[in-house]
């Protein structure tokens, strides 16, 4: 039997896009949080424990990467014997790592749900808790109900952004209101690679468009050229009619 | 959020100023300026010195943080709908 350990599927380039993703996260969730700490607002703590938590649970995907066995040869005598040795030390940490990432992932995207959505009668509170219980433990189990989740999560952030972007029509919120409809695109391919291997990295890839999307609005945010305290142009009262309400 | 940054702009540039000066300064209504006020409180971004003679309003340090990342907040927050101010 040959067995080796494998960075991911398809060699790595999975590792190397939630990678990418993780970053990516951690830099949103680490600006949330700053903002967080001078507003005190909920909702920025919401999006920051948001990819916060979608950023760890990549970690833990990454894990659950160099845990799968590669090339196992079918026509080893000893092949029962060799897999139960060597995977079954090898798949508990697969099976937790993997199980890890799922949960952390979903309740990630839950955190940006709630934090688009003004949830404010309590039993609908308990209703939600119980129904996002309930699909997370069986998202755990079953692969194509974890992407499904996502998939319908991140319909729902997408029509809440698309809102937003109809509110406030600029390319910021136009970027991420994109990034999630990609983002949704993304795991719907995944939703169905079991069937077909390339859809798998194709999602993959249309997953990480989408988060290099918020990169870029984030770099643009950071670009942005700081406001000009006390200048005339900063304090322009020239366009403002009578006293504001 | 922009009547926010007004408040603390004026209050930004190291004076002590009355409720009637921030009124006037900041093109508001006496009415609609108290939400504004009591939210900036709140949050800790200004705070009100109680003086025998007069109530004044100064900018805090935390005040200070968002007044020089305004912009960046604004654009961000607005990217994620988080502009309910």
């Amino acid at each position: 039997m040959v067995t080796g350990l494998s960075f991911g599927e398809f060699y790595g380039i999975d590792s190397l896009i939630e990678l990418l993703i993780f970053a990516v996260s951690l830099q949103i969730a680490y600006y949330s949080n700053r903002i967080y700490k001078i507003l005190k607002e909920r909702d920025y703590k919401l999006l920051s424990l948001g990819f916060l938590f979608i950023g760890l649970s990549l970690l833990f995907k990454i894990i659950s990467n160099l845990t799968i066995l590669e090339r196992i040869k079918i026509d080893d005598l000893y092949f029962l014997n060799h897999l139960f040795l060597e995977f079954g030390s090898l798949s508990i940490t697969y099976l937790l790592s993997f199980s890890i990432y799922k949960f952390m992932y979903l309740i990630g995207f839950l955190f940006l749900f709630v934090m688009t959505t003004e949830i404010k009668n309590k039993k609908n509170i308990i209703m939600y808790i119980y129904l996002g219980a309930v699909t997370i433990f069986f998202s755990i189990y079953f692969n194509s109900l974890f992407h499904l989740t996502i998939a319908l999560t991140l319909a729902m952030l997408t029509m809440n952004f698309y809102e937003n972007y109809k509110k406030v029509m600029n390319r910021n919120t136009k970027t991420v209101f994109l990034a999630f409809f990609v983002m949704m695109f993304g795991h719907l391919f995944l939703l169905f690679s079991e069937d077909l291997p390339l859809l798998y990295i194709i999602g993959k890839i249309t997953v990480l468009i989408g988060f290099a999307s918020l990169l870029f609005n984030q770099i643009q945010i950071n670009n942005e050229k700081k406001n000009k305290i006390g200048s005339p142009e900063g304090h322009s009262r020239t366009s403002r009619k009578g006293k504001r309400a | 959020m922009e009547v926010l940054k007004d408040i603390l702009e004026l209050l930004g540039k190291g004076k002590e100023l009355k409720i009637t000066h921030l009124v006037y300064k900041a093109n508001l209504s006496s009415n609609s300026i108290k939400s504004y006020m009591d939210y900036l409180i709140e949050n800790n971004l200004i705070e009100q010195i109680n003086n025998k003679k007069r109530n004044t309003f100064t900018i805090t340090p935390r005040g200070m943080a968002f007044l020089k990342e305004f912009e960046k907040i604004r654009i961000f927050s607005e990217s994620y709908g988080l502009n309910k101010f």
